[in-house]
């Protein structure tokens, strides 16, 4: 049972973590390797606010919408200018990652800082003790997910995105603002790199480098899961979950081998990625 | 400025440097020169990296791997590590370790980067994004497998103090710099040659280049092979040096830094690489001094501006900028000379009347839509065969299924030529090698190259191009010239193909088909766009082909002109042949009448 838990908390946070990066990969088809980056903005901001005694979780929200914000300038200044050059995009937001790197060490020092659990408690799952503040990310990955899925499914603004996806000169064409669809999903996608920052801040250690352990094997989860919801959930939750396993019963270290070959070997069988549909 | 005097001022400039560089050590302190000996070797690494990825496109996320087993190599054979505190307890710096563990590096990189390039690029249409998970995921594995082997890599701690003693601070200096002008020169001739020109048609447009015969997956394999050693012998240099190596030196970030180096300097010149990485590093080292992390912010702005505002590089806009001040013209810079001379030909005489290629039954399909079904058809050597047909009846996709063998297709196709070449799954180069050439539909040429370029690759067809000599002067058939005389494209051989106009562009794709000499030359609608005057004059140049015994197959609307040239007629309708016969039986035929027009009256 506390495998079965483990590998859900990691499936969670690497949905948390992916969430925007896929979104941005999707409509924008931008791969951003600075989204460690806006989780390190993301991180930090709420480290800054939970020193001014604000309540952790709307400490982490409004993280999220500072980091949107920094999102929204990159956007306008750097990614819009290289949506027909998609390797230049790869170059670009690497450069940008360095560049938040830096700002964060000069303003905030290089030290390593820790965020305190907000749930000190363990709760018990099916006789199992486990974490608390673990089964909160597993339900807000949930959260996320669902959100998404509905985001993308039902409202106005998921059948534009789609049709902005499927085919971007018809989406002009009948009228609708792409390059404003597209800065709206960057903005969307960092603010939610920035909010996963925060929520995950507790777990991991907080450093200048923030996340970017974990921006590789993200990267691969959002290829394997490809452009789609669905993709998403089956790639990251089966990714983390082969990690898990092979963590517990082999080696632990190893583990994140195992992680990325499986990554290369399923996008070579399946290069699209594993989405349901499309 | 005239172009001679240029190239004099070149070579003394590069002369100067190189004078400069090598009287350094003499003037600084030895700091200094340990500084500018690890800029050098790094220059090499970049440009290894410029061979696979500015070159070939090829993006190499996991660079660093090949340097770090380069050093690694020589690291191991001159050390010896305390198994208890897994730290670096004996040097052995006997030169024999040194050679033998810069070749143990060096073979490692061979042998790891071409399993890794068979995988990869034996992927059909396996992407440029394929490679980039791969390389990414072998730098993840490389950095883990290295702190996890500490027995003999040092682990954490890496290995250290194993540098060669009697080389000195100098001698490291020098070799250094030799090294960097040996492999400098080596790779400038290289990516001059005609090899070079197949590396920029692949990197340009891999499939097309294909269909001049080049073997895309061989020329991705070698040159990322090529690279691996170049940058494991870099790394080789680095060890028997500096003596160091660590975990970092194969990871992620180490590979990024490169990959900025090449993208600032100038990607696919080799000489920006080589600078961009020279001068940066050089800066890093002595600004990371004073300011640290404001020098690393500065380099990340200047980074992100470089790949916004000078896309190609610095080196590129530099050339770019002095050729506007000193007024040299745009040509000077871009004329590879080339003379385009008559060949015999011989190679042209064929059996007349033999069956060249034969379909049989041949279906095609995507899904439920079904593009061809039970098409038989024979191409006869020395015969031109039109194919007409109302659009959507399947034309292009025979022309696209007979010059791919990998198509999906039910039914048969068999060559009677090249000994009867099994047609099913081979590859377009294959086939193009065989004879069985193509001419697109819309001109698809490759956007770096000049037009004199493509026919070096044309007329070899895409085998055996030297990695050393450039082909100056172009031997083609006669009918070759005449296309290029009626197109009007023989005095724009030396200009970039993207540059050319639509009617040009035409012209020169009919022209590279001749001059890879076919036995089967299949051309779809290759007059479109083209005067009517220059359409008349071509098609007497593809008649003279079918003359000399090529099967020339060409799709065609227009009906006086069939009429004018063709030999047989095949209509295509809905799928299917509905007839085959000479041209005046077209017109009479009720059943063609039927399917342009819809009913027979």
């Amino acid at each position: 049972m506390t495998l079965v838990l483990d590998s859900l908390t990691a499936s969670a946070t690497l949905l948390i973590v992916v969430i925007g990066l896929t979104m941005v990969l999707g409509v924008l088809e931008v791969i951003n390797l600075a989204h460690a980056g806006f989780m390190a903005v993301g991180v930090y901001t709420t480290f800054a606010l939970l020193d001014h005694g604000v309540e952790f979780f709307l400490a982490c929200i409004i993280a999220g919408a500072v980091t949107g914000l920094v999102g929204f300038v990159v956007e306008l200044l750097v990614v819009r200018r290289l949506y027909q050059r998609p390797i230049d995009t790869i170059l670009a937001t690497w450069g940008i990652a360095l560049v938040i790197t830096q700002v964060i060490t000069l303003v905030a020092s290089a030290q390593n800082k820790s965020i305190t659990v907000p749930f000190h408690t363990t709760a018990t799952v099916f006789g199992t003790k486990y974490a608390g503040y673990q089964l909160v990310l597993i339900a807000i990955a949930l959260v996320f997910v669902i959100g998404l899925g509905l985001l993308v499914r039902l409202t106005e603004i998921g059948r534009t995105i789609r049709l902005v996806m499927s085919n971007e000169p018809m989406a002009r064409g009948i009228g609708i603002n792409t390059t404003r669809v597209r800065q709206m999903t960057f903005v969307l996608g960092t603010a939610l790199a920035g909010l996963g920052g925060g929520l995950l801040g507790p777990i991991e250690a907080v450093s200048p480098q923030y996340a970017t352990t974990l921006l590789i094997p993200a990267f691969l989860a959002v290829l394997v899961a490809g452009a789609s919801v669905s993709g998403l959930v089956i790639g990251c939750v089966l990714l983390a979950t082969v990690q898990t396993v092979f963590g517990t019963y082999a080696d632990a270290t190893y583990s994140t081998v195992v992680f990325v070959l499986c990554a290369v070997v399923i996008l070579r069988f399946a290069p699209r990625g594993l989405g349901l549909q499309r | 400025m005239r172009p001679g005097t240029l190239k004099l001022a070149g070579v003394l400039v590069a002369m100067l440097c190189a004078a400069a560089l090598g009287g350094l050590p003499v003037f600084v302190d030895a700091y200094t020169t340990s500084l500018f000996t690890t800029a050098l070797i790094f220059a090499i690494l970049a440009i290894s990296l410029d061979l696979v990825w500015g070159l070939t496109g090829v993006i190499d996320l996991g660079h660093a791997i090949w340097f770090g087993m380069g050093c690694l190599g020589v690291g191991i054979l001159t050390t010896d590590i305390d198994p208890v505190t897994k730290l670096v307890s004996a040097i052995h710096s006997q030169l024999g370790n040194y050679v033998l563990g810069g070749l143990l590096g060096l073979a490692l990189a061979a042998v790891v980067s071409g399993v890794i390039a068979a995988w990869v690029f034996s992927f059909r249409n396996g992407g440029s994004l394929y490679v980039v998970v791969v390389t990414l995921a072998a730098s993840v594995v490389a950095g883990i497998v290295y702190l996890k082997t500490g027995s003999i890599t040092g682990g954490d701690n890496g290995l250290f103090g194993f540098a060669y003693p009697a080389l000195g601070q100098r001698g490291g200096y020098w070799l250094c710099l030799v090294a960097v002008v040996l492999i400098l020169l080596t790779a400038l001739v290289f990516v001059r040659s005609d090899y070079g020109i197949a590396m920029r048609a692949v990197r340009d447009n891999e499939e097309r280049a294909g269909y001049l015969g080049v073997n895309a997956f061989a020329v991705k394999t070698l040159v990322f092979v090529i690279g691996a050693v170049v940058a494991a012998l870099a790394g080789a240099l680095y060890g028997t040096v500096t003596g160091v190596m660590s975990q970092p030196l194969v990871g992620f970030s180490f590979a990024t830094e490169v990959l900025i180096w090449v993208a600032v300097g100038g990607r696919g010149t080799i000489l920006g690489p080589a600078l961009g990485a020279f001068g940066m590093s050089l800066l890093t080292s002595y600004l990371n001094r004073s300011f640290g992390a404001q020098w690393l912010l500065i380099q990340g702005v200047l980074f992100v501006l470089v790949v916004l505002f000078l896309p190609r590089g610095v080196l590129p806009a530099l050339f770019e900028g002095a050729r506007r001040i000193l007024r040299i013209p745009a040509s000077t810079s871009a004329v590879r000379s080339l003379q385009v001379a008559p060949a015999s030909p011989a190679q042209l005489e064929r059996a007349q009347r033999l069956v060249a290629v034969d379909v049989r039954d041949l279906a095609v399909s995507f899904g439920s839509l079904q593009i061809l079904r039970g098409v038989d058809i024979a191409l006869h050597h020395a015969e031109l065969l039109a194919i007409i047909g109302p659009n959507g009846a399947g034309k292009s996709t025979l022309m696209a299924v007979l010059a791919d063998g990998r198509s999906k297709v039910e039914g048969s196709v068999s060559l009677g030529f090249a000994g009867g070449l099994r047609h099913r799954g081979r590859a377009p180069f294959r086939l193009a090698r065989a004879g069985l050439v193509r001419k697109f539909q819309i001109p698809e040429l490759f956007e770096s190259l000049t037009g004199g370029e493509a026919f070096v690759l044309a007329t070899h067809r895409g085998r055996g191009l030297s990695p050393w000599r450039r082909t100056r002067t172009i031997a083609v058939p006669e009918e070759v010239l005449r296309v290029l005389d009626i197109a009007g494209v023989s005095e724009h051989l030396n200009r970039t193909v993207a540059d050319l106009p639509h009617g040009l562009k035409q012209g020169l794709e009919i022209a590279l088909a001749i001059a890879e000499k076919p036995t089967v030359l299949l051309m779809d609608e290759p007059t479109a766009g083209l005067t009517s005057h220059e359409r008349t004059a071509i098609g007497g140049v593809l008649r003279e082909l079918a003359q000399a015994g090529v099967a020339v197959v060409l799709i065609e609307h227009d009906l006086d002109f069939v009429d004018a040239i063709a030999d047989r007629v095949a209509v295509l309708h809905g799928g299917e042949v509905v007839h085959v016969g000479e041209p005046q039986t077209v017109r009479q035929s009720e059943t063609v009448r039927t399917a342009y027009v819809g009913v027979a009256e």
